[in-house]
């Protein structure tokens, strides 16, 4: 498997073709479990959520145009809206019992995996608890420019904005985390962050 | 571990079986959609039978459950059990990282019979006395799993016993022409043998040496529908 960026029609056809299926999930399937990691602190629902990212993209395979953003960000817009449909569904504690009866099996060694990931990513977690204090709009932008190390063009994509747009968006946010960190407490997390995004 | 390497690096267990999972979807899109990965069944089951090298051929019901296994026992020893969906998805590739994930210098290939893959780089190496035996060999013969259970093959393995460079190369073949010869033992047909049907088979190699990635071809010289999908080593 070359470096090379895949091209539409070999997004596209990850809906019919295994190979390239293999070739899609292999390329992209650590920073799918990483962005998610980075949300969600269960080894099951990390688990869960990075594999409906791939069944997502598989039923919108034949949606993908290169044109509004790279194979990634396109990736990364799906499992946004997947761990933002999670979180809601946990909010609502709709359907608990039935998700955890139709979890695949996990053992000793799946789960250590998963969980040395999500301590890996357990700083950007505190981070993105700390962006909770920005209107959504904003947040999205700073999530994943400044957390997900996303250039602003695929940020752009995966939010499904205009590139200006989300450079407006990413620099308002910015000011308005600054202010609050300077008119809060200080705190070590938060001071980090600041700093991190300044 | 590298110089075996005929893909990208090895994914964990759970990441190997989604990935198996999400394949069985695609699959099924594009069976509704009439795309062409079709499924093809052997058409007869015979009885197993091994040589100095390792082939046989199986036991292979037609309905089978859609899944391999790969797991590592408290004693170091690696069992595997294949079933219908490798040979049909030829997702070879899939069951070599999950064994070398669990430590087992490994490369599965999938060659269609007749065709050969050709390893310049690597040689057969010669095989204790006790290589089949467990748990002082290497690895066992690859026997039939019953088919109450779907059939298939489970095969045991001791990474520990692999000399510094050697490597196992297990050689799955979905379909071939098989034969039973004059003394009853059932193979790849050859010439004087009584052709009864198609099986799949397998082989199994103790080598050393540089793999290369598997391109199929076919053998060189007269056409030999008997044969089985094989692996040209430099030594052989």
């Amino acid at each position: 498997m070359g470096d090379a960026e895949p091209t539409s029609a070999d997004v596209g056809a990850i809906g019919h073709d295994p190979t390239a299926l293999e070739m899609f999930y292999r390329r992209h399937v650590a920073e799918v479990t990483r962005f998610v990691a980075r949300r969600v602190g269960d080894p099951h629902t990390v688990d869960d959520l990075t594999t409906e990212v791939f069944l997502a993209a598989i039923e919108a395979a034949g949606r993908y145009r290169a044109g509004r953003g790279s194979p990634r960000a396109w990736l990364l817009g799906i499992a946004r809206n997947l761990v933002a449909a999670e979180w809601r569904r946990q909010a609502g504690e709709l359907d608990k019992t039935q998700r955890a009866a139709g979890r695949r099996y996990l053992d000793g060694d799946d789960i250590a995996r998963l969980e040395e990931q999500i301590d890996a990513e357990r700083a950007a977690r505190v981070l993105y608890a700390s962006v909770a204090v920005l209107p959504r709009r904003l947040r999205g932008v700073i999530e994943l420019v400044d957390l997900d190390g996303l250039p602003l063009s695929e940020a752009a994509a995966a939010l499904g904005v205009r590139e200006g747009t989300a450079r407006v968006r990413l620099h308002r946010a910015r000011r308005r985390l600054r202010a609050e960190s300077e008119s809060a407490p200080a705190e070590p997390t938060d001071t980090t962050f600041v700093r991190g995004l300044s | 571990m590298s110089d075996i390497s005929v893909d990208d690096a090895p994914l964990a267990g759970y990441q190997e079986r989604r990935l198996a999972e999400l394949t069985a979807v695609v699959e099924a899109r594009s069976s509704a959609t009439g795309r062409t990965f079709s499924r093809k069944r052997p058409v007869l089951a015979a009885a197993g039978a091994a040589c100095a090298i390792g082939i046989g051929v199986l036991a292979w019901p037609g309905s089978t459950p859609a899944a391999y296994a790969v797991t590592r026992q408290p004693s170091g020893l690696v069992t595997v059990k294949v079933t219908q969906h490798i040979l049909d998805s030829g997702n070879a590739a899939a069951l070599s990282r999950e064994l070398r994930s669990l430590g087992v210098p490994a490369a599965v290939f999938a060659i269609p019979a007749g065709k050969m893959c050709p390893q310049p780089y690597a040689r057969t190496a010669a095989l204790p006395a006790d290589v089949y035996q467990m748990p002082q060999g290497i690895y066992t013969v690859p026997g039939d799993l019953p088919e109450k259970d779907g059939g298939g093959w489970k095969m045991t393995i001791n990474p520990g016993h692999f000399k510094p460079g050697q490597f196992l190369v297990w050689v799955l073949t979905k379909s071939g022409e098989y034969g039973m010869s004059s003394s009853g033992m059932a193979g790849p047909s050859v010439a004087g043998s009584r052709l009864v049907g198609m099986a799949p088979s397998t082989a199994t190699y103790l080598a050393d040496g540089r793999l290369i990635p598997c391109h199929p071809r076919p053998w060189p010289g007269p056409k030999d529908p008997g044969r089985g999908g094989d692996v040209l080593f430099a030594n052989s």
